[in-house]
């Protein structure tokens, strides 16, 4: 995996560098940051701090940018969770549809599901939450995933498929219609 | 019983192409549209710009100067009177001291001493030393061995 490598500000590409990391790795860490959290926002809000943070580091150079990144992201995400600074969330997802043609009722009906969903997510534990976490936002493979999550392509396999019956269950306690 | 209400769960749990689906469109709508968009370093470094003023706009807020502000001036005005006060002490103590030390400074060693003390007490007569028993006392000429012999009585 490339790296930026130090955290020296005077090279001039270090620059375009970061740009280049962050396009190729930026949604594959928010895709983490919300396993761990459950919260797309604040999972966006690590990513940013994270690489923030990494281009005002002026430390020793650093030899595993991705691990560096998570294990900021990690830490901001923790104390945050323990402010608990909750308050002037916005409606999930409604940002995101205020272009579209669906009508209120929609709109509403969406996000609720969204909601839904999203709580049920909750339920998981963290393992499980990843794995469907990189599946169906990274659409990564079953060997990419057990690169991370270092276990074999099987035991992934397994783990997939438990979570996602797991969750089924939780949304069917939900009171959950897919219409 | 127990087994028809768990088939009846299990046929209305979503099967496992139904949840590919709802995930996919889940993560679809979920992941923040940001991300797709290209970063920058300058929209980083401005956007920690606009992050650092407001945090800064935000702790030195109006109530907190003015709650800093007032025991810096509590000790200034604690201070200054201090200083008066102090001042004013040392001023008078010296004043006192002064007028206390002039006296004792004004009294030799000679007039210090016991016999000088008593020769200046017993000078009662103005023809000289009053010691010797048989110098008159006053303008009757009666001496100090007469006056000793004197008994006062109390009257009746």
């Amino acid at each position: 995996m490339t790296s930026p490598g130090s955290g020296q500000t005077n090279d001039p590409n270090r620059d375009e560098v970061i740009d280049k990391y962050y396009r190729e790795h930026a949604r594959e860490l928010w895709a983490l940051f919300y396993a761990m959290c459950s919260d797309a926002e604040r999972a966006y809000d690590a990513v940013q701090e994270s690489f923030l943070r990494y281009y005002d580091y002026h430390g020793e150079p650093v030899r595993d940018l991705r691990a560096w990144l998570l294990r900021v992201g990690q830490n901001w995400l923790r104390d945050v969770a323990r402010k608990k600074s909750n308050s002037c969330r916005l409606l999930p997802g409604l940002d995101d549809l205020t272009g579209r043609r669906d009508s209120n009722e929609d709109i509403l009906v969406m996000s609720e599901r969204q909601e839904q969903i999203r709580t049920a997510l909750k339920e998981l534990n963290e393992d499980d939450r990843k794995v469907l976490v990189m599946k169906y936002s990274m659409d990564w493979s079953a060997a990419q995933m057990a690169t991370v999550m270092d276990c074999s392509a099987a035991a992934i396999d397994m783990r997939l498929s438990r979570a996602r019956r797991r969750l089924a269950e939780v949304l069917l306690e939900q009171g959950f219609q897919n219409e | 019983m127990n087994d028809s209400s768990h088939k009846r769960s299990d046929s209305k749990m979503l099967s496992d192409d139904q949840m590919n689906g709802l995930l996919r469109d889940f993560f679809r709508l979920e992941a923040p549209t940001e991300l797709n968009q290209p970063f920058s370093v300058a929209d980083l470094k401005s956007s920690r710009t606009a992050f650092l003023s407001e945090s800064q706009s935000d702790s030195v807020s109006p109530l907190t100067s003015s709650v800093d502000a007032q025991p810096s001036r509590r000790f200034m005005v604690s201070s200054v009177l201090a200083t008066l006060a102090m001042s004013l002490f040392v001023f008078l103590a010296t004043k006192d001291s002064g007028s206390t030390s002039l006296p004792t400074a004004a009294i030799t060693p000679e007039q210090k001493s016991p016999e000088n003390a008593d020769s200046a007490l017993m000078n009662v007569s103005g023809q000289g030393d009053a010691k010797g028993s048989n110098v008159p006392v006053g303008n009757d000429g009666v001496t100090l061995e007469e006056t000793e012999k004197i008994e006062l009585k109390p009257r009746p």
